[in-house]
């Protein structure tokens, strides 16, 4: 049995081991390369032997050297941005190349209660034998700041604020005191939270002004161009694609081009050219759900169809990444295929299946 | 001896280094890359009243428009080996090519530039890139940026000056070209000729300061001799006689092309660069601390240690040896801004560029524009004087109508001297303004000199320029208003042209709208100039359209605000479509106002007021309009709709209700069978309604609300029957009307 998704520090532990041979470069204490490594580990490039490491990131370069020149200080770095702009995504491969594992992490939900950012108790051994160290239920938060290494904490901003409230200390102070052992954990070196958050929900638990403050925020932004995203998608797929184990081919480029097409424009509320205004739906459109378009559209062609992507494969997910709202998006859907899709040349076998599949 | 010293235009670096070199050189003698002609003007650099940034004004006597700036500042290079010349009182020359050959040569294209005509099949890259990208970089002024300006507390000014030689000369030698290598021969050319003539006349210990390009075709001046004079023999004769000044400039304006080629981007932050050189980023991130504090923002100094750590660590991770200008930004936007970028463009106007105004002294040869100004303002008998005053103007006479139109001009060039104020009587050929001239309206004025030497052609230029970037077609309607009454009718054209384009692939009704009205106006006063009618028409005929389009979805489901704003802009465009009295847009027009009334879900002010228009047009028929008044005043409508409806029906003019008595028992009816408590609720709105009527009407009206109902009115046809009408009594108060109108026929 192997785990359907493997840690990106298991995936890429070829590249990551190779970084670290080749790397000469100052390394902050408990680092496992130097900044500059993990720079070309995200963005990609090619080793002085000639190895070659694959792109994590594609995009802005600048930004993740602000992410990673951030993690050398001692803010904690936040990264934020609309659902689907590959923020976990960097938050992962940032751990993992910093501290060499990635799964010192906490899903920020509405229910994260404070034990689950501090510490907890093992209530059957406090009972037994009373506050001890032993009876403390460590949580990724405290095992980092022990072992110096990076946690993450996905949404933030889903994170009630009083559980928010207990990260000040941690992230000023670099101790989390324990008042009922009047003992406290401090922070050893190489420690740091990457915390992720994303735009759409920001009225869901503000961050309070005093945890700003404790954060750098890098803003990702949605792909800039269309070949940078077309780029994204082409990569997720294919790699999806052996992880699946998938029987269809590879997707033919177009296919890809005119998800991504309809996509951007849905987002920008324009057709490529900027002559035509048009609306734009309720969902966030991110490169993420074209990604997962295409990955069903395969699947999709893959056990039922011939094993290579129609227009008719890819329908349904697409329709269903638009239309998240049934009456507004419903109209503005139809909109788009009537007045953009319909009269563009090439384009009929996706218009037809969309028109076949309705709403 | 000759020293040649390589720099770079508004280069900190350069300047810090050239300062430094000068005065390990102690020259007798500084050469300065420039025009020849320009000399004269050179003593006044020191002078306190002097102060950068100020740009060289170089112009042609002849033909004013034509016209060159060289801006500099306190940190140019230029500016410093100037600024020590006259300090150690030694002379300091220009050696570039005069302005005068080179406005020549652009005259006769053909003749000199030709010969030395490249093939090159593209523009050439910019030679730096080539050792850019040698060095991992992706951008030359990144390169150039880190290896010469920022580095020069790492590097004596000797090695310095030696290093950017040796650039320059390889690249030089193996050929790299540059976009303007027929020009940069001849201008070396001359540079050569004049460092030969100042060592014939024996000085010593000459300095040359020029761009870092040109610095090896200068030192070995004897080999070349023959070849530079073969090249100077071709050059044309000049008659044209350059004008020169120095002018104020502004932090804002050194982004501007120049004659030192492309300016730069963030003055200010250079600035900062000159005059703390040892800055690591505390003292500018300090800065913008303070100014995002100004604006009422929690910044800490929290904050900006941090960002100067960030910074700090930026540079280290891309291997700078100081943070610049990107690294603070990068820093600013993480740590102040919470990654959000726009409060940058703050920073950036207040800080990067900055808003530093120079100052030059007032004795200096007026700017034409200046110059223009001040002979129309003496033609116009308006003297500029700081006493506020009131002139009325009565356009019928020339002489005001001129005075109109130059202030119009001034206004639109951002000089206010006067302020255009409401005129409280009657007849629309009078204004009022009020004058008062201010000094900083020289300033403004002086900063405007870019557009054109004439106050006509830089007003004409500056609203072309300003329409090139907008697409909002609001802001063209406004142009064009403002352009009608300043005669600009040049720039209206290409005004004109962008709506056409902007109008195309906008879709806000209300926005086309608006613009119909000044175009409508150019539409009465166009034929008096040579303005393209046809353009016009083409556009207004393109406006009509897509407002019939649209206009009755525009109407639907408006909430009060925006129906009361709608309504507006149905009768402006309504007046509009009478005033052009052009068939087929009529048509078109009235057409779209039938498919409003017809609407459901329209607001009531729009149907009524749409009621109204096509009654006045005489589409629809008396006693159509009879039955839509009954129907909205009928006792089914909510009374709120009834009286909405109302006002739309008779905003404007109540003469209807004097003389249509089918109407006036309409209405009589409804409001006596109003239950108290409606009334009162809906007098607020009756009384928006008649209170907007003239004394007369009002008056006229409430004398016969006394009598009550008219009996009877549903019967009579007077209004509109033909056999009551009596011919004789019409056509003894048409001659007197014709005599009032036009007393030259009688």
């Amino acid at each position: 049995m192997t785990p359907l998704r493997r840690h990106a520090e298991d995936q890429y532990a070829e590249e990551l081991h190779e970084l670290i041979k080749k790397d000469t470069g100052d390394r902050p204490a408990n680092w496992k390369m130097s900044p500059r490594a993990v720079v070309t580990y995200i963005m990609g490039g090619k080793l002085k032997s000639g190895f070659e490491i694959s792109p994590k990131y594609i995009g802005n370069q600048r930004l993740i050297e602000i992410a990673v020149a951030t993690l050398t200080t001692d803010r904690a770095l936040l990264l934020y941005g609309l659902p689907g702009t590959a923020k976990s995504w960097v938050s992962e491969h940032l751990a993992a190349s910093i501290s060499g594992n990635s799964t010192l992490m906490i899903q920020g939900t509405a229910g994260a209660s404070e034990e689950s950012v501090r510490y907890g108790w093992n209530y059957a051994r406090l009972l037994a034998e009373g506050p001890t160290e032993a009876a403390i239920v460590e949580t990724p938060v405290l095992r980092a700041m022990r072992d110096g290494r990076i946690v993450r904490i996905e949404e933030l901003t889903r994170i009630g604020a009083d559980v928010q409230d207990s990260l000040i200390t941690i992230l000023s102070e670099k101790t989390l005191p324990i008042p009922e052992l009047n003992m406290e954990v401090q922070a050893n070196e190489g420690f740091n939270v990457i915390a992720t958050a994303n735009n759409r929900d920001k009225g869901v638990n503000e961050l309070s002004a005093a945890l700003k403050r404790r954060f750098n925020t890098v803003i990702l932004p949605v792909p800039e161009t269309i070949e940078e995203e077309v780029d994204i998608v082409q990569r997720r797929v294919n790699a999806m694609n052996i992880a699946y184990k998938l029987p269809a081919e590879a997707p033919a480029l177009l296919e890809i081009q005119r998800i991504v097409t309809i996509f951007r424009e849905l987002r920008a509320g324009a057709t490529a050219d900027g002559k035509t205004k048009i609306k734009s739906p309720s969902g966030s459109m991110s490169t993420a759900e074209a990604i997962s378009v295409v990955n069903s559209g395969m699947a999709l062609a893959a056990h039922f169809g011939d094993g290579r992507l129609h227009a008719a494969d890819l329908a349904s997910g697409l329709v269903g990444s638009v239309v998240k709202d049934p009456v507004q998006d419903k109209v503005v859907w139809y909109e788009y295929l009537e007045t953009v899709v319909k009269p563009r040349e090439g384009w009929s076998d996706i218009y037809r299946a969309c028109k076949d599949i309705g709403v | 001896m000759v020293t040649i010293l390589g720099i770079r235009h508004h280069g900190v670096g350069s300047a810090h280094q050239l300062q430094r070199r000068l005065h390990q050189i102690k020259p007798d003698l500084i050469l300065v890359e420039g025009p020849a002609e320009a000399d004269p003007l050179l003593p006044l650099v020191g002078d306190a009243r002097l102060q950068p940034p100020v740009a060289l004004l170089c112009y042609d006597e002849s033909r004013p428009s034509r016209s060159t700036f060289y801006p500099f500042t306190a940190f140019s290079p230029e500016w410093q080996a100037m600024l020590y010349a006259n300090d150690q009182r030694i002379p300091v020359r220009m050696i570039d090519l005069p302005q005068a050959l080179r406005w020549a040569m652009d005259d006769e294209p053909a003749d000199v530039a030709a010969d030395h005509k490249t093939d090159y099949p593209d523009q050439p890259r910019d030679p730096l890139s080539y050792l850019a990208r040698i060095a991992g970089f992706a951008d030359s002024e990144m390169w150039w940026e880190q290896q010469f300006e920022q580095a020069f507390g790492r590097h004596t000014p000797e090695d310095h000056f030696e290093a950017v030689m040796l650039v320059m000369d390889t690249l030089r030698t193996s050929g790299v070209p540059s976009a303007f290598d027929a020009e940069n021969a001849l201008r070396e050319a001359w540079m050569a000729q004049t460092i030969q003539k100042a060592q014939r006349e024996m000085y010593q210990n000459i300095v040359v300061v020029c761009g870092a390009w040109h610095a090896p075709a200068l030192v070995d001046l004897d080999k070349t001799q023959k070849n530079h004079e073969k090249l100077l023999k071709k050059l044309p004769k000049s008659r044209i006689k350059v004008g020169l000044t120095w002018i104020p400039w502004t932090n804002s304006r050194l982004s501007f092309l120049s004659g030192y080629g492309a300016g730069i981007y963030s003055p200010g932050w250079y600035g900062h660069l000159w005059e703390n050189p040892d800055d690591r980023g505390d003292r500018w991130l300090s800065k913008v601390a303070r100014l995002f504090r100004d604006k009422k923002m929690d910044i800490s100094t929290a904050h900006v240690i941090e960002a100067a750590r960030l910074a700090a660590s930026l540079a280290g991770l891309r291997e700078r040896p100081r943070p610049g200008l990107q690294e603070m930004n990068e820093a600013t936007t993480t740590v102040m801004c919470m990654g959000d970028t726009i409060l940058l463009d703050l920073v950036r106007r207040e800080l990067i560029v900055g808003n530093q105004i120079g100052q030059v002294p007032p004795d200096l040869p007026k700017l034409p524009l200046q110059a223009d100004v001040e002979e129309q303002a003496r033609k116009l008998r308006m003297p500029q004087t700081d006493f506020e005053k009131e002139w009325k103007l009565d356009l019928r006479n020339e002489l005001d109508l001129n005075r109109s139109i130059f202030l119009t001009r001034l206004n639109i060039l951002g000089v206010h001297w006067a302020t255009q104020e409401k005129y409280q009587g009657r007849g629309t050929f009078v204004e009022v303004w009020r004058v008062k001239w201010t000094p900083e309206m020289l300033v403004a004025l002086i900063e405007q000199g870019i557009w054109g030497n004439t106050l006509y052609e830089a007003a004409g230029r500056y609203l072309a320029e300003e329409a090139s970037h907008t697409t909002s077609i609001d802001k063209l309607a406004g142009m064009i208003a403002k352009a009608i009454p300043a005669a600009l009718y040049a720039a209206l054209e290409s005004i004109v042209d962008k709506m056409q384009s902007a109008a195309a692939v906008s879709a806000d009704i209300a926005e086309m709208m608006r613009a119909v009205l000044p175009l409508a106006d150019l539409g009465r006063y166009g034929n008096v100039r040579q303005l393209d009618q046809k353009a016009v028409e083409g556009l207004l005929e393109g406006l009509f359209t897509r407002i019939s389009i649209g206009l009755p979805n525009a109407c639907y489901g408006l909430d009060d605000d925006s129906a009361q704003h709608m309504f507006d802009l149905i009768r402006q465009v309504n007046a509009a479509v009478n005033t052009l009295d052009h068939e087929a847009w009529t048509a078109v027009w009235i057409n779209a106002l039938l498919q409003v009334s017809n609407k459901d879900g329209v607001s009531p002010v729009l149907s009524g007021c749409t009621c109204r228009l096509l009654l006045d047009a005489r589409v629809l028929e008396r006693g159509e309009a009879a039955r839509r008044f009954a129907y909205f005043m009928s006792t089914g409508q909510e009374s709120e709709q009834s009286a909405a409806w109302l006002e739309g029906f008779l905003k404007g003019s109540g003469m209807i209700l004097l003389y249509d008595d089918v109407l006036w028992n309409l209405l009589y009816k409804w409001v006596a069978e109003l239950p108290l408590e409606a009334f009162q609720h809906l007098l607020p709105i009756l009384r928006r309604t008649f209170a907007a009527f003239i004394p007369a009407e009002r008056k006229s009206l409430g004398e016969k609300a006394r009598a009550g109902a008219v009996l009877g009115a549903e019967n009579d046809n007077s209004f509109e029957s033909e056999n009551h009408f009596d011919h004789a009594l019409a056509e003894a108060a048409l001659y007197l009307t014709i005599r009032i109108l036009n007393p030259a026929i009688a």
